[in-house]
């Protein structure tokens, strides 16, 4: 097995590679793990016969796209929570169903520099959605105190940090806007975290 | 930076190649975009210069001065060819572009209508600056990839800008064009910025096209 096979095999992330008839070329092992499908039997089958899901005019408008301009597409997660359906990977329950996926489609060319195939990569984004999600109702309670589905933003502050800042964990009274200005450093220390500052 | 120095960094006649690969790039785009977005895509014959980075924060901000509230969909890309695109419209004018895709909404039933407004409109400018860009760095020899596209609605006069454009030592190659879908009325501009890193490659690569081509 060539090195760049392994790596292929070996990172975190799942790859398949589709051919112009939206045949299976590849199928990673992270892809074989999460799906419980075996390479053998996928590769070579249109990719819809196993997801049919991806049997929509946006997909396809895009595929053509990646096949003629060799730019790539960014599924957005706002409208695809996900393109493959596999179960979350925790042990633990949580409120998703459905592992929620960070998808991009992208060119591969030939030896004459020809684009015959593209490749969509996934990633696991399940535990910052649900992160996200909880930021957000913390914050939208905070706003809008009289809501009906009211979330105690102390309790979803603690379940989301062992160590919360000190503006909220000091045992003391603290002011709704000392509760808001927290609640925003949190969300922007996320934001940089996700930059990678 | 001499002013003489800095008209030898990128001289008429390699801006003239250039503009005829644009062209070229374009008309080839054009065709394309009728084929896979199924709209004829009309762009305009480019305007390219050579400006200092600190100079274009103002020079984008007269550009699309006559749009009061503009939509941007802004994505960089990277290869040897290298730079930021602008893909800039009027606000009010992003219905039409959406509505070209609207009665996909029902593959997304639990999208609102804001959200897929939104993403509809990223999908287009992605399509429309790689099939630009794309075809551009096609002729040159070159392959590029693409970082996520990102849109925003903006009063730009208000905007400060990061410092890769507020650098007077460094220099950009611009490149405006203006494009309309025959079909939605609806026009704007698309701004292409190479970053002074692909200033050496590209006098090299526009070189090789006129041997080849010229």
């Amino acid at each position: 097995m060539t090195v760049f096979s392994q790596i292929f095999d070996m990172i975190d992330i799942g790859l398949v590679i589709l051919d112009k008839e939206f045949k299976v070329r590849f199928w990673n092992r992270w892809l074989e793990s999460h799906s419980g499908i075996d390479p053998e039997k996928i590769c070579n089958t249109i990719i819809y016969d196993f997801y049919p899901n991806l049997n929509n005019p946006k997909f396809l408008r895009n595929f053509k796209a990646v096949l003629t301009f060799g730019n790539f597409y960014f599924f957005p997660h706002k409208l695809y929570e996900y393109i493959f359906p596999f179960k979350p990977d925790s042990s633990f329950e949580t409120e998703l169903d459905s592992m929620q996926q960070s998808c991009t489609m992208g060119p591969l060319r030939d030896e004459f520099n020809v684009i015959n195939y593209v490749f969509i990569s996934i990633r696991d984004v399940t535990e910052a959605v649900v992160y996200e999600k909880k930021l957000t109702e913390a914050l939208f309670s905070l706003l809008d105190p009289d809501a009906e589905t009211k979330v105690e933003p102390q309790t979803v502050l603690s379940d989301l940090y062992h160590q919360a800042p000190p503006q909220a964990s000091a045992g003391e009274s603290v002011s709704f806007e000392g509760q808001i200005e927290a609640l925003f450093s949190m969300i922007a220390d996320q934001r940089d975290k996700k930059k990678g500052k | 930076m001499s002013q003489s120095n800095f008209n030898d960094l990128f001289p008429e006649d390699e801006a003239a190649i250039l503009q005829e690969v644009m062209n070229i790039a374009f008309g080839k785009a054009s065709a394309d975009l009728a084929d896979v977005i199924d709209i004829r895509v009309i762009l305009s014959v480019p305007d390219i210069r050579l400006m200092r980075a600190s100079e274009l924060p103002a020079q984008i901000v007269d550009e699309v001065k006559i749009y009061d509230l503009i939509s941007i969909v802004e994505q960089n890309y990277w290869g040897k060819f290298k730079g930021t695109a602008l893909l800039i419209f009027p606000t009010q004018a992003s219905k039409g572009l959406v509505s070209m895709f609207e009665s996909e909404q029902e593959f997304f039933p639990d999208a609102e209508n804001v959200m897929f407004e939104k993403e509809t409109l990223l999908e287009i400018g992605n399509i429309l600056i790689g099939a630009c860009v794309g075809k551009i760095a096609e002729l040159l020899k070159d392959i590029v990839s693409y970082s996520p596209p990102r849109a925003f609605t903006k009063n730009l006069s208000n905007e400060t800008f990061q410092e890769k454009w507020t650098d007077s030592e460094k220099v950009a190659v611009f490149m405006r064009t203006i494009f309309s879908f025959e079909e939605n009325d609806v026009s704007g501009f698309l701004f292409l910025i190479l970053s002074q890193d692909s200033l050496k490659w590209l006098k090299t690569a526009l070189n090789n096209f006129m041997e080849k081509y010229g």
